[in-house]
């Protein structure tokens, strides 16, 4: 405050008043008369609540210059003058003190609790500092201190019940709103913009939001709620990469826990390759990272029921204690429908004469006999080219589909094997499960919506044999890939079909006579035994996998299990 | 001229048009497809399997005539050249039991769209002894066209790979090779 008064020059025609930092500055003077003056004087905003020396000689002078009501600013304060009987005089006709109000600069030295979670209300948030101004002690100038909050983005961040309990503590509700993002936020105490007039500090606005990574096309970038409120419903396919991700915690703040939930059938992953492929599950971990991506296998049931996702976490707040913010989000899945693939078998395993040489000329000295699942029809070998797109053996169709595309896989299953004797000799290929071939199981022609299978065994060779049987049971998946960028494939249905057969040679050891062969098989179309319409239950979730390609190996050392079960 | 000379003649002329019909479309400069080979790893211990991976192409502006059906552990269609470290060529194997040399499988003919590939896996250990350590050179190849000619004129070679077949109880310096994306 203003020391002793600066020594004062005064003249009839003028009226001086010094503070200890400077004069304030005083024009018009008007000597009303003997005993009064009139004058205009503009105290500096930067001098607020300083007593000065308000002098004229020889006269009285009772003054009490105020400071203006919300800034200090030279244009308010000019002309407020007035005068004060309660204001004393010190230095008779020397000289007086008098007031300059002006509104003391608050200082926030700390907010509790100063981290505060979007979406939720807090009651009584304390501020405590100095030069807060009570109900009890405001006046025109200096009213009770405002408390305002602004959001880092500029938004403000609804207060309530402002209380200021004393000067140095002030109660007030803050209600951050749930749109509101993590970030940070300034608290302010005192009259804005009035130069150190207020005081700001900086709290926290702990968000929780589920974002959607823009490939998604959703319908906005956050897409979930916290309130309780039902959040906009996404559309998505299964099998299309979800990309969420949560906000980044403030640097300092540690969630004491965090987590993902997801509703439905998902993975991590399916990256069917020639070699081992698996599915990818999402583990524990996973459902704790701040961002997440997975896969929905099956759509939501048939009542349309939108599965929900959500993130939570906790923090524990000092003053408040652990508080947790759940970020709810929901989406609708869309799958191929409920159309399945179609099978058609053959019904039998013929001895046939297959021309596998080529050219493809219909020359009889070209073909030899093969114990086949298929109908090579005529008494001269078709050729292999001739068949192109329309083979005999077991076809798989898949259904029509307008946002997708089917592709097939096959697997070998176990049980395979091919079983030669030529009179007291034995031999077997056994085929370990695995992948048939490749991945997709290929059509034989570019666009074909089919694909077909049909195994053979060459009968002639450089051996003459006498038997030959195969048993051969397979598993061909139908999967489905949504058009959506990134789309992994989805398990639509699954055909199982096997057959056995064993046919023998009369003309050995000297020539080639099969007879037809006797034959056992299966896969129908919609067999409640075979067909399986894939689904959440089944292992793991439907997918077909495999640890390589299936490969055949030969073996000598199982003659017996051999002549047990294939000589007839 | 006889009758017999008449047909003698005709059936002379008839296979002078048919090769000259199998020349013309013997183009192996201009070939329909390649054929890229890679090994699925590039040593191997004696005894292991040794396994290329054989991706077709379709080069052309037409549909071509393709076998996607495999036996035993080849794919249909494929014959190779593999050689030793002196340049002999390696033999097929001659097994002592009565192992047939063209096992069971499937018969899956039909046609590669221009621009694409169809890759498959041979074993080629299965028919050729390769348990001798030392480096083999592979190739393989088909058929330019669809016609009974072997002649280097009608065949499309792949690009060389080299294996090399370590001794019992050494340790490969490399790692498997990837599986094949699809």
């Amino acid at each position: 405050m203003g020391g002793d008064p600066k020594g004062i020059y005064c003249t009839q025609t003028q009226v001086s008043i010094g503070v200890d930092t400077g004069s304030v500055t005083v024009s018009n003077v008007n000597i009303v008369s003997t005993t009064e003056i009139t004058a205009t004087v503009t105290p500096d905003a930067s001098d607020p609540t300083e007593t000065a020396c308000v002098t004229a000689p020889g006269m009285t002078v009772y003054m009490v210059v105020k400071a203006p009501t919300s800034a200090m600013s030279a244009a308010s304060a000019a002309g407020s003058v007035c005068t004060d009987p309660n204001i004393e005089p010190i230095y008779g006709n020397k000289g007086i003190r008098v007031q300059i109000i002006g509104c003391s600069a608050p200082t926030i030295t700390d907010v509790k609790p100063s981290t505060w979670f979007a979406g939720k209300t807090y009651d009584s948030v304390v501020i405590k500092g100095t030069g807060f101004i009570t109900k009890e002690k405001a006046t025109d100038a200096c009213p009770v201190t405002p408390v305002s909050i602004t959001a880092a983005d500029g938004s403000t961040v609804p207060v309530s019940n402002v209380n200021v309990e004393s000067k140095t503590k002030i109660t007030v509700g803050v209600a951050p709103l749930a749109s509101d993002p993590t970030e940070s936020a300034t608290v302010t105490a005192g009259i804005t913009p009035a130069v150190n007039s207020t005081q700001t500090y900086t709290a926290q606005i702990l968000g929780n939001q589920i974002q959607c990574d823009p490939s998604m096309n959703c319908t906005q970038p956050v897409i979930s709620t916290t309130d309780g409120s039902g959040p906009p419903v996404q559309q998505a396919d299964v099998g299309q990469p979800i990309i969420l991700s949560s906000l980044q915690m403030p640097e300092g703040i540690k969630a004491t826990s965090a987590a993902w939930t997801v509703g439905g059938t998902k993975i991590a992953g399916y990256n069917p390759t020639t070699g081992p492929t698996k599915v990818t599950r999402l583990t524990e971990d996973d459902l704790k990272n701040k961002d997440i991506t997975f896969y929905w296998v099956y759509p939501n049931s048939a009542i349309p029921v939108a599965i929900p996702v959500t993130y939570r976490y906790c923090v524990d707040i000092p003053g408040v204690g652990n508080q947790c913010s759940t970020a709810t989000a929901s989406f609708d899945l869309t799958g191929p429908g409920d159309a399945q693939m179609t099978t058609e078998p053959y019904d039998r395993l013929n001895v046939d004469m297959i021309v596998d040489k080529p050219p493809c000329l219909d020359t009889p000295d070209d073909s030899d006999p093969y114990l086949y699942y298929a109908n090579a029809s005529g008494s001269d070998a078709p050729c292999p080219i001739a068949v192109i797109g329309n083979p005999s053996g077991i076809k798989f169709t898949q259904p029509a589909s307008s946002n997708g595309t089917y592709s097939f896989v096959q697997l070998i299953t176990s049980g395979n094997k091919t079983t030669y004797i030529s009179g007291n000799s034995k031999g077997a290929y056994i085929t370990t499960p695995g992948l048939d071939g490749k991945y997709p199981y290929p059509p034989l022609n570019p666009g074909d919506e089919y694909v077909s299978d049909s195994p053979d065994v060459p009968l002639v060779d450089t051996t003459i044999y006498s038997q030959i049987s195969r048993t051969f049971s397979a598993n061909m998946f139908l999967m489905w890939k949504s058009s959506k960028t990134g789309a992994i494939p989805v398990p639509i249905g699954s055909q199982k079909w096997y057959f056995k057969a064993s046919t023998k040679n009369s003309g050995y050891p000297s020539s080639q006579e099969w007879t037809q062969p006797v034959t056992d098989y299966a896969g129908k179309d919609g067999d409640p035994v075979d067909y399986i319409k894939t689904a959440p239950r089944q292992q793991p979730y439907g997918y077909p996998i495999w640890k390589s390609l299936a490969g055949r190996v030969w073996s000598t050392t199982n003659a017996n299990e051999i002549d047990q079960e294939d000589e007839q | 001229m006889t009758k017999s000379m008449k047909v003698m003649t005709l059936a002379f002329l008839a296979q002078v048009l048919f090769a000259g019909l199998l020349f013309a479309q013997t183009n192996p400069e201009k070939p329909k497809f390649t054929i890229i080979i890679r090994a699925g790893n590039p040593e191997v211990i004696s005894g292991s399997n040794v396994e290329i991976w054989i991706k077709t192409t379709n080069i052309s502006e037409e549909l071509i005539p393709m076998q996607f059906g495999e036996h035993g552990n080849l794919p249909d269609g494929f014959r190779y050249d593999i050689r030793d470290e002196q340049g002999a060529e390696v033999a097929k194997t001659v097994f002592n039991d009565i192992r047939p040399s063209r096992g069971p499988g499937s018969h899956r003919p039909g046609q590669l769209a221009p621009g694409e590939s169809t890759e498959a896996r041979a074993l080629i250990s299965d028919v050729y002894p390769l348990d001798r350590p030392g480096k083999y050179t592979i190739r393989a190849w088909m058929r330019a066209v669809d016609v009974l000619d072997d002649s280097e004129s009608n065949r499309v070679y792949s690009n060389t790979i080299t294996i090399t077949v370590l001794p019992a109880g050494s340790k490969p310096a490399t790692d498997e090779s990837q599986p094949t994306q699809q």
